[in-house]
């Protein structure tokens, strides 16, 4: 898949470490521009790097080449040279050298249970393992012991997640890397896998790699911190010298209805909600909530807290088990609630931005011409007023999730609900997507949003409601600020 | 829910019978044995608990393509006869023949799947005459399907709250869940290959035990290829 320069002319004077990259580029097939340039570093054994960098700055390029699988996982020419553990691997790549672990939990596992997803890594192990030690080990450090019979299919992301990494881990990889592998994850989670990584590089001295947005967590955890931008290295030292990035600004609240209109008609409201899946378990139990206009009400909690139900129940996909779900006027839900999804490669089909826009307001049955001037709008709304003719499919990730919220809002709705709006975003994006949601809120709407992103919550949130096993357990201002 | 004893039969005798069976669904002729053959597989699909919501959701699907290949049928029997008489006569059981071989074709595979843990399958192909490329390529395949058909269902959900009605007579209303649906199990197909790289699957398990034979296995394989003679002589 991959083509190479005819030799590797920069081959390291001494033994090279564990990782040496010298002069190393790549440029993918049909790309004018390389997205990697003149990357050199050495990474010895036990380290720990952070890579961070804003969307699209080459740290995924950089880090499936250190792992030694550009080879299987990149189209493209690399070019200057790959030293890993002591072989040349810029021609041929190396795998098995590397276990990964990436954002999307759902494409890395393949077992039908819990229990057979670890089972099916150390049956790849070769040598004398105790396998059965083994599995009981990895399924205890992750808290999966006490479902290793559950389906895989009916884990929630951050339990999937959780299962990856038990299943990657379970390979003793020499090299982990790890591409945002916190983006589904609850804070104790995060922090527990952040613990567990320190604990694997210090015991086992397995070097570790992270690509992560969130700074503040890579800076505690990191012996070293790579920055990169437009495919080049920023920054390359300790967390301490690297310089950090200002707090996520509280976005300019513009005029409209006050913030949390006391004693304001709810837009959307909850009474005594109880759902299970499948009649099986709680998913929520006994929840009441309203949304009031111009409220930006944040959703947090543990993974398989029900977040992500309570909205899809609020959207009207789920109908509740038992209490009341209600719209102002009496609309039904599926026409006053608009919901924007995690991941926009599931619902971009149209062959321009416009068309993409224009779906939802075309389906709700609006003349042409407001049709038109919706979508216009939607688009200026999110910064994307110039990308009309694009094909959403060549647009960059910010870009295609800024398109998956003007492509909700350029319909008509009294709520909006976000799942997860933050995930895979730079700090630019996720300034922008603060500002979108604040625009929003202050025309009158209501904004209900489950997010593992505290810094976020305490940027654009009224209230926050906090989730745990189905219940709320507090309701409150966010701590620290909000709009 | 207790599954029942067939359910239970060895890898091998379960590969066979999916064989056999597709081969009957693929050749077999007259209409009364391929609608006892459907009507087998889906009393069996649904008694052994293998029928998940993904499996119902396709076959609601396919259903709803019915009208549209009865009328395909009879266009090309007019076609043919230039006859409305003429149409019917060859059309419906030409139609109906087709619909069955295809949902024959997709009651087993369901079964067959909806049976068979990753595990086994991986297992199954990783013989050491076998090259691990191949093992990978048939293990990601036939797991391919039960994938597929939970993402169509996720697409569908995002696309319903965007206001799509999927209407069975206008085809391009189909779109927004067709597209991001191979968009995303092209990229799916990439990514899952380079995580069975990385998780070595692609390299083994080599020649894991196929378990023991039962009497219910050795009858069972032996029924399976008598009912092939008629069609392979």
């Amino acid at each position: 898949m991959v083509s190479h320069s005819p030799s590797a002319p920069h081959a390291p004077a001494e033994r090279p470490g564990l990782i040496c990259a010298r002069q190393l580029a790549f440029q993918p097939s049909g790309a004018d521009a390389p997205l990697l340039q003149d990357i050199s570093l050495d990474i010895a054994a036990g380290e720990r790097v952070g890579i961070i960098g804003p969307s699209g700055s080459g740290k995924t390029t950089l880090a499936l080449h250190l792992a030694g699988l550009h080879h299987v996982a990149l189209l493209g020419r690399t070019s200057g040279s790959l030293w890993l553990d002591g072989r040349d691997c810029t021609r041929s790549g190396c795998e098995g050298f590397a276990g990964v672990v990436l954002q999307n939990p759902e494409i890395q596992l393949f077992g039908e249970t819990v229990e057979e997803e670890v089972a099916l890594s150390l049956a790849q192990r070769a040598g004398d393992v105790d396998r059965a030690r083994e599995l009981r080990r990895w399924l205890d450090r992750f808290g999966l012991d006490t479902m290793r019979d559950r389906r895989v299919s009916t884990l929630s992301l951050g339990w999937k997640q959780r299962l990856a990494l038990a299943s990657m881990l379970a390979l003793a990889p020499q090299v982990l890397l790890l591409d945002e592998p916190t983006s589904y994850l609850d804070e104790p989670t995060a922090d527990l896998l952040f613990d567990l990584l320190a604990d694997l590089s210090t015991d086992a001295g397995v070097t570790v790699l992270v690509i992560e947005h969130d700074l503040h967590r890579l800076a505690r955890w990191a012996s070293r911190l790579v920055a990169m931008r437009q495919g080049r290295i920023e920054f390359d030292g300790p967390p301490a010298a690297c310089p950090a990035p200002p707090p996520l600004a509280a976005p300019a609240r513009l005029s409209g209805p006050p913030c949390s209109a006391v004693g304001a008609k709810p837009l959307l409201s909850l009474e005594g909600v109880s759902f299970a899946y499948n009649g099986q378990g709680t998913a929520l139990d006994n929840v009441s909530l309203a949304v009031a206009p111009g409220e930006i009400v944040a959703l947090v909690g543990p993974n398989g807290s029900g977040k992500s139900t309570l909205l899809n129940l609020a959207k009207g996909l789920l109908e509740p088990d038992q209490g009341r779900i209600s719209c102002a006027a009496g609309a039904p839900r599926m026409d006053a609630v608009g919901l924007v999804f995690q991941n926009p490669d599931r619902q971009l089909f149209a062959h321009s931005v416009f068309e993409e826009c224009s779906f939802l307001p075309r389906n709700q049955g609006f003349p042409p011409a407001e049709i038109a001037a919706r979508t216009r709008q939607a688009l200026a709304q999110v910064g994307l007023p110039s990308l009309n003719e694009r094909a959403p499919f060549s647009l960059s990730y910010g870009e295609k999730r800024r398109l998956t919220l003007a492509s909700t809002l350029s319909g008509r709705f009294t709520v909006l609900c976000l799942d997860e709006p933050t995930v895979g975003l730079d700090r630019d994006c996720l300034a922008q997507m603060a500002a979108t949601l604040s625009r929003v809120s202050a025309q009158g709407s209501g904004i209900l949003l489950a997010t593992h992103d505290h810094d976020f919550v305490r940027a654009v949130a009224t209230r926050v409601v906090s989730l745990r096993a189905g219940r709320v357990v507090s309701d409150a201002a966010p701590q620290g600020g909000g709009v | 829910m207790t599954r029942p004893w067939w359910t239970r039969l060895n890898l091998l005798t379960r590969l066979a019978l999916f064989l056999v069976v597709c081969l009957h669904a693929a050749l077999g002729e007259g209409l009364l044995m391929q609608l006892l053959l459907c009507s087998g597989l889906l009393l069996l699909l649904f008694s052994s608990g293998a029928a998940g919501p993904h499996a119902r959701l396709l076959l609601w699907a396919h259903l709803l393509a019915l009208p549209a290949t009865a009328f395909l049928f009879l266009a090309i029997g007019y076609e043919t006869t230039r006859s409305f008489s003429g149409a019917v006569s060859w059309g419906l059981p030409e139609a109906l023949r087709y619909a069955l071989r295809i949902e024959g074709l997709l009651l087993a595979n369901l079964l067959f799947v909806g049976l068979t843990t990753p595990l086994e399958i991986i297992s199954l192909f990783a013989r050491p005459w076998i090259p691990p490329a191949v093992g990978t390529l048939l293990s990601t395949a036939v797991r391919f399907l039960p994938l597929s058909l939970g993402e169509a269902r996720r697409i569908y959900d995002i696309q319903r709250c965007r206001g799509l009605r999927l209407r069975p007579w206008a085809p391009q209303s189909c779109l927004p869940v067709i597209v991001p649906l191979f968009v995303s199990q092209m990229c799916r197909a990439h990514d899952t290959s380079v995580m069975l790289v990385v998780r070595r699957i692609a390299a083994g398990p080599r020649g894991a035990s196929l378990g023991t034979f039962g009497l219910a296995d050795l009858f069972l394989l032996g029924l399976a290829l008598a009912s092939c003679l008629p069609i392979v002589l």
